[in-house]
């Protein structure tokens, strides 16, 4: 009969999905405790597959909240935002939203932006490379005039604005972090990127924040220095314009009227 | 299957040196829905950039209704589904314009179906020209779990069509006696025995370890692929002396 198999598939992917370990589907021939038994082991390798995926993506998540009380995340996340890509590596994109949201984490607020770093720090990983441009070149190209530019930014700049101190608390989680206790308050503005092979975690100043926003909006250079001064009445656009450069992360710039190269 | 990075750059590096050969995990080819375009499409890229010798899929579904179940599960062998699998292998084989192979799946529950694994496999490959990677370790697990003999399996695949073998080990579940396909322990030596016949009969083939679960030090995993090489070659000698002289020299 044409049609007949989607049930088994309906019957398997039911089971797969069930949150507690279902009976089993009459559509399985065979002693109901041995078909328990098998999709038992389809049941785990789903489950512990998923958790590993989430695991290595969340690392410093991990570490904060223990093996065993990310075991109990995973398993919850999995069932309320089962994967609905192929690509593993976009496997918890929705994961900060839902530790926001999640009651056994409600005194652990920095949990959410904790794991933006975490996503972010991974899209980076994975973006397309390109080559960042010298700032001996964008002046050579500018023609004295550099305040109209526009700019095309590194495929990999993440940025993140978060209430807490996000960057550092991830910073204090990597092997190489200093011993010495960091001074975790206040919130963070954070440009994550990766120019080359390593991945860079920076805070910036809530001015420089700005000011690359609006860059990254496509608006020019003049526009991102009001925005910034706006902020900072101290801002100073020549240091700015000069750490700017340190990152690697932009790729070309153009006047207005121009395509960008 | 990113856009850059170190992934690529590692890869590149290793192209330089090496084969590749390129194993598919979430085509989801023995699936019921549509096969995913994107990802067709990322793993089309990843074929144009570093042109493998081999790539290969599973006789597996691993997405329903959209959704990712990130584990590979056999489908119901039926006429119906073969032709949904073979419409599948047609349209990855025609995207990557390429043959690809197909594997067989370790199986922990009997699913409703009237065809017999291998005669589907062998079908397969002849109706699509698709080849085949026969994972001998999977043939191992699923015969213990359903209760099949697992030589008289490998002896019911086409040899013609093998164009990969895999080797692997597998867990025993306590509780229930089954055996798990978890890649994490050195080839056991009932499957070393089984893939020894399958040699002796079919010739030489390219032989993966799998071994992605505790992943052991290079040293051991060296170990491994040194072993299936003695096996592969002890093989090959009793295929090509005579009987007699076999038992004469033994």
């Amino acid at each position: 009969m044409p049609g007949a198999d989607v049930k088994i598939f309906n019957a398997f992917a039911a089971a797969l999905l069930h949150k507690e370990p279902p009976p089993a589907p009459p559509i399985f021939d065979g002693e109901p405790a041995r078909v328990a038994a098998g999709l038992a082991v389809y049941r785990n390798n789903v489950r512990t597959s998923l958790s590993r995926a989430l695991g290595d993506k969340f690392p410093v998540l991990n570490a904060l909240v223990g093996e065993d009380f990310f075991k109990f995340l995973a398993h919850e996340y999995f069932h309320s935002f089962p994967p609905r890509s192929q690509l593993i590596a976009a496997y918890g994109d929705q994961l900060p939203e839902f530790l926001e949201n999640f009651q056994p984490a409600k005194d652990y607020p920095y949990l959410g932006d904790v794991a933006r770093v975490e996503i972010a720090w991974l899209e980076a990983y994975h973006a397309a490379d390109a080559d960042s441009m010298t700032p001996e070149a964008l002046i050579a190209g500018a023609q004295g005039d550099i305040a109209k530019l526009q700019f095309g930014f590194h495929p990999s700049l993440r940025l993140i604005s978060s209430d807490f101190p996000a960057a550092s608390i991830w910073r204090k989680h990597q092997p190489d972090a200093a011993s010495e206790a960091a001074n975790l308050a206040g919130g963070e503005n954070i440009l994550i990127a990766r120019p080359h092979r390593e991945v860079f975690v920076h805070r910036v100043t809530p001015a420089s924040f700005s000011a690359i926003m609006t860059l990254k909006e496509g608006k020019p250079l003049s526009a991102a220095i009001e925005a910034a001064l706006e902020q900072e009445p101290a801002f100073d656009p020549q240091e700015f314009f000069r750490h700017l450069f340190t990152f690697q992360i932009i790729t070309s710039a153009n006047r207005g009227e121009e395509t960008p190269s | 299957m990113g856009a850059g990075g170190p992934p690529h750059a590692w890869l590149t590096a290793i192209r330089e040196e090496f084969l590749l050969s390129v194993h598919g995990v979430c085509l989801s080819i023995g699936g019921h829905d549509p096969l995913d375009s994107d990802h067709l499409n990322r793993l089309r890229k990843v074929i144009d950039r570093y042109q493998p010798a081999l790539v290969s899929e599973h006789l597996a579904w691993c997405a329903h209704d959209g959704v990712y179940y990130n584990d590979l599960i056999a489908p119901p062998l039926t006429r119906e589904t073969f032709a949904q699998v073979r419409a599948h292998i047609d349209e990855v084989q025609d995207v990557l314009g390429r043959r690809i192979l197909i594997e067989n799946p370790s199986l922990y529950l009997k699913i409703p179906g009237d065809l017999s694994e291998p005669s589907f496999l062998n079908d397969l490959a002849r109706q699509t020209g698709c080849g085949l990677l026969l994972d001998i370790n999977n043939v191992f697990v699923s015969a213990h779990n359903l209760g099949f003999n697992a030589a008289d399996y490998i002896n019911d695949i086409d040899f013609a069509h093998v164009g990969e073998v895999h080797l692997a080990g597998h867990a025993i579940d306590k509780a229930s006696g089954l055996r798990i396909d978890d890649h994490g322990s050195i080839v056991s030596d009932d499957v070393g025995a089984l893939y020894r016949e399958f040699i002796k009969t079919a010739g030489p083939r390219p032989t993966l370890i799998e071994w992605d679960t505790d992943t052991p030090p290079l040293a051991k995993l060296c170990l491994e692929a040194d072993k299936a090489a003695q096996w592969m070659s002890g093989a090959l000698d009793e295929a090509s002396s005579p009987a007699e002289m076999v038992h004469a020299g033994g």
